[in-house]
């Protein structure tokens, strides 16, 4: 506790009294001890009364902030300047102080150091992005902040799903990210000098300047644009329909998806649809919303937020197809409805959930 | 004794739960159950009873509040609460522009405490740590860039309200 002297506290003594306070009332469990000494505090002066209530009414007007999606940028924006960036400066400054050394060569291997360091520190990125699934929490004991936020070299910013990963690899002519399965939301940094394209379920994305969300499960690829456009192509293992496969470079022919839209490919098919954006990315706010999406995509989704995977059994399951909405972090609730939405049963082993089909429970004995 | 921590119990319940309207009707239904003891004991029994009874209550409010919010979600998940008037989302409007413009006049640190306090919920000591730096200067932060942005949205000019924390 912090001094409290009734006449002698300055303001700025009586402000930070008040936030103290105001975080230890906002304990859920909070001793009588400390509820009266709180009280005593309040009541010492009407200074301490006036400045608490103001922090009080400050404090709820700014949570307004959090409400709205523009403030919410806001606060990403100032969130994720770091730790990211300190540490991407730290990382690059001790490459550069070690590769540094030898180029007394001229100016033009001087360069060299300089390119090696940002494919590193890329590469540092990566392992970092690696480094960080949660594994211990169970089903719904998930850590709050699941998505991360990534600022890229070249100040793009990636938000990924838990378990997700996005290996960057920057080139002179090109940024190339490699997505593995999973989700995440790419904010792009204009540079038509270097397009920035993303490998992912056997498509490249390529952007210039825009936002766009892919989500990638088995075979399933949704490219979702927020803003700009980006071309959607095969990487020529995988060819989609009205697009000619190609490297990163682009092909002849794309699928050109802008924004407001959605490109869905599954398999060798391909669709576009329009799609209520904002939907399509509340991922970050902890909801999974489908239509008409196979058992199998949802389960694959889900088990990047539990610490127990989820397994489906049957493959009849499988091809179900689930409308709704997930709450990552009420994972447990959702197990706990699906059997009435579902022919099946869920089974909580040590080391994974189970989905059977309830059928088949019985099928032997008929 | 209600006229007397009527004050001190709203504040105690604004701190604790949502809204205004919330605090004063748990305060309600706390001095309820207190008038059911039947027989008062001790002044200061009977006001860390009404204020442990408010806090209860604000407890099972916010936690049957949260089981009905899930439900309601899954139901109709895009409604959006909105019940303020024209007048009074405007208001609110203004005094959020405020405080944006207040924090981006702020140096990066401070801001930045702020934002990791009052909107991720960071303590003090992880601000500190992640900062690399003392916990009381973390402290000094987030209460300095609180008071600036408070200054700053009652109409101080940017130069008074850096003068004032800076003091």
């Amino acid at each position: 506790v912090t001094t409290q002297g009734s006449k002698s506290a300055s303001p700025r003594e009586t402000l930070e009294a008040a936030m103290h306070w105001s975080e230890r009332l906002r304990e859920e469990s909070i001793s009588e001890r400390e509820m009266l000494a709180w009280l005593a505090w309040y009541e010492r002066s009407e200074e301490n009364s006036r400045v608490f209530d103001e922090l009080q009414e400050f404090w709820r007007t700014s949570q307004g902030l959090s409400l709205t999606s523009r403030g919410r940028q806001f606060i990403e924006k100032i969130q994720a300047h770091s730790p990211w960036d300190r540490w991407r400066w730290r990382a690059e400054n001790w490459l550069l102080s070690r590769t540094a050394r030898p180029t007394t060569s001229g100016p033009l291997s001087s360069w060299r150091p300089f390119a090696m360091a940002s494919k590193a520190v890329a590469l540092v990125l990566v392992a970092a992005l690696l480094l960080s699934p949660y594994r211990d929490s169970g089903p719904g004991r998930f850590p709050r902040g699941l998505v991360r936020e990534v600022t890229l070299a070249d100040n793009s910013r990636v938000q990924l799903a838990p378990r997700t990963t996005v290996a960057v690899a920057y080139a002179p002519d090109e940024r190339r990210l490699e997505m593995s399965a999973g989700e995440a939301n790419f904010v792009v940094a204009p540079n038509k000098a270097k397009p920035f394209v993303v490998h992912a379920g056997g498509l490249f994305v390529r952007a210039v300047g825009t936002q766009f969300s892919i989500h990638q499960e088995t075979d399933h690829v949704a490219v979702t644009v927020t803003e700009g456009k980006v071309d959607v192509y095969g990487d020529g293992r995988r060819s989609i329909p009205g697009a000619s496969p190609g490297t990163a470079n682009l092909p002849r022919t794309v699928i050109r998806v802008t924004a407001g839209h959605q490109f869905k490919a599954t398999g060798d098919q391909g669709a576009l649809s329009p799609i209520d954006v904002r939907e399509a990315l509340s991922w970050r706010e902890g909801r999974l919303r489908y239509v008409n999406e196979p058992l199998s995509v949802v389960i694959a989704d889900i088990n990047r937020y539990v610490g127990r995977p989820i397994v489906i059994k049957d493959e009849k399951l499988k091809s179900l197809t689930y409308t709704g909405t997930v709450f990552t972090q009420l994972i447990d609730e959702w197990l706990n409805t699906i059997p009435k939405e579902f022919p099946l049963v869920v089974v909580t082993e040590s080391d994974q959930t189970v989905l059977i089909s309830r059928t088949a429970d019985y099928s032997g004995s008929l | 004794l209600f006229v007397e921590h009527n004050r001190s119990l709203q504040a105690f319940l604004r701190a604790r739960v949502g809204t205004v309207q919330d605090a004063e009707d748990i305060a309600q239904e706390a001095y309820a159950r207190l008038l059911q003891l039947g027989q008062p004991g001790a002044i200061s029994y009977l006001r860390a009873y009404l204020f442990k009874t408010a806090a209860h209550i604000a407890i099972d409010r916010a936690r049957q509040q949260l089981s009905r919010t899930r439900l309601d979600q899954s139901l109709m998940p895009e409604i959006q609460v909105e019940s303020a008037t024209p007048e009074e989302r405007a208001h609110a409007e203004d005094q959020l522009s405020l405080l944006r413009r207040a924090l981006s006049e702020l140096p990066v640190r401070y801001r930045r405490a702020f934002v990791l306090y009052r909107f991720r919920e960071w303590t003090t000591a992880q601000i500190a740590n992640d900062m690399k730096i003392h916990e009381r200067m973390a402290r000094r932060y987030v209460s300095r860039a609180t008071q600036y942005c408070k200054l700053r949205m009652g109409d101080w000019s940017a130069a008074d309200a850096r003068r004032e924390i800076m003091s």
